[in-house]
């Protein structure tokens, strides 16, 4: 059971990390969007949540996003945005993109476990 | 440079906003209720840890979050739930720059639907042990203080 954490923050994939072996999960990091599909590529059966930043050098958060939810490997694995972004404009276009949750950084590790939770349908 | 008493109204409005995401940033990330300072200690910003991010609008403002180590080492410990000892020089860096974005996105957030929107740009980290941060002349400054445990952390925005 692994989650994937996509973020250029070292720190931030530090936090998240807290939040997942609270649930049992492993943790796979990518600095950035290019690195999220190396792993993808490699670990893609046994990943079962992306978190995903949006302002990252070079492939951006986005991007990623479109890029996954168009391969039939991909596509199936839910995405829940972790981002400073908070225009609705953003929000919009990243759940049209195909993402489930939209987190605003900052959080609680208490959200981020809920939010998590919520992305792997085990909230009930 | 121009202090507090010489700002427009609009800055004062801005600054509350974003003394209020500093706070709110803060107690979010770290759960430690940071105490505004009535007196900003102006020297506080000189040296240490700085993390800085440019606010592009049609007047672009520099915002800067200053400490010295001990305080960042303070804070980052409280955000990621490592030791002090575990935390490495980078992960200081990160974490002050990231709670720098942080703030100016939640600030961006409070003033959302207002005429004061901004674009966030990629914050940067200024270290060293006597470093001082200097704008031209004419620059509107605003410094606030705040106690955080038993560390001072210093905000601070540049309008030109």
């Amino acid at each position: 059971m692994k989650i994937l954490s996509v973020d250029d923050s070292a720190i931030i994939r530090k936090i998240i990390r807290g939040a997942v072996e609270v649930l049992h999960y492993e943790l796979l990091e990518a600095a950035d969007g290019q690195e999220g599909l190396e792993i993808l590529q490699k670990e893609y059966g046994d990943v079962e949540l992306i978190l995903l930043d949006w302002n990252m050098p070079g492939m951006n958060g986005l991007e990623f996003l479109q890029r996954i939810k168009a391969d039939a490997k991909f596509g199936r694995i839910p995405v829940m945005m972790v981002t400073t972004e908070s225009e609705k404009e953003n929000i919009i276009k990243a759940i049209q993109a195909g993402a489930v949750h939209y987190m605003t950084k900052p959080f609680t590790i208490e959200e981020m476990t809920k939010k998590i939770l919520q992305c792997l349908g085990r909230d009930g | 440079m121009e202090d507090e008493k010489n700002m427009t109204s609009e800055f004062q409005a801005l600054n509350k906003n974003f003394t209020n995401a500093v706070l709110d940033v803060i107690v979010t990330m770290t759960g430690m209720e940071p105490d505004l300072l009535a007196e900003a200690i102006k020297d506080e910003n000189t040296g240490g840890i700085s993390a800085s991010m440019t606010l592009v609008s049609s007047r672009n403002i520099l915002a800067t979050l200053g400490m010295q180590e001990e305080a960042a080492r303070f804070l980052v410990s409280y955000m990621t739930g490592l030791s002090e000892a575990e935390l490495t020089g980078e992960d200081l860096c990160d974490g002050i720059a990231e709670l720098v974005n942080m703030i100016c996105g939640r600030a961006k957030t409070f003033l959302a639907d207002t005429e004061f929107g901004f674009k966030l740009t990629s914050p940067f980290v200024i270290i060293g042990d006597s470093y001082r941060i200097v704008q031209k002349k004419n620059v509107v400054k605003q410094i606030k203080s705040f106690h955080v445990g038993e560390h001072v952390i210093t905000w601070e925005l540049a309008f030109p």
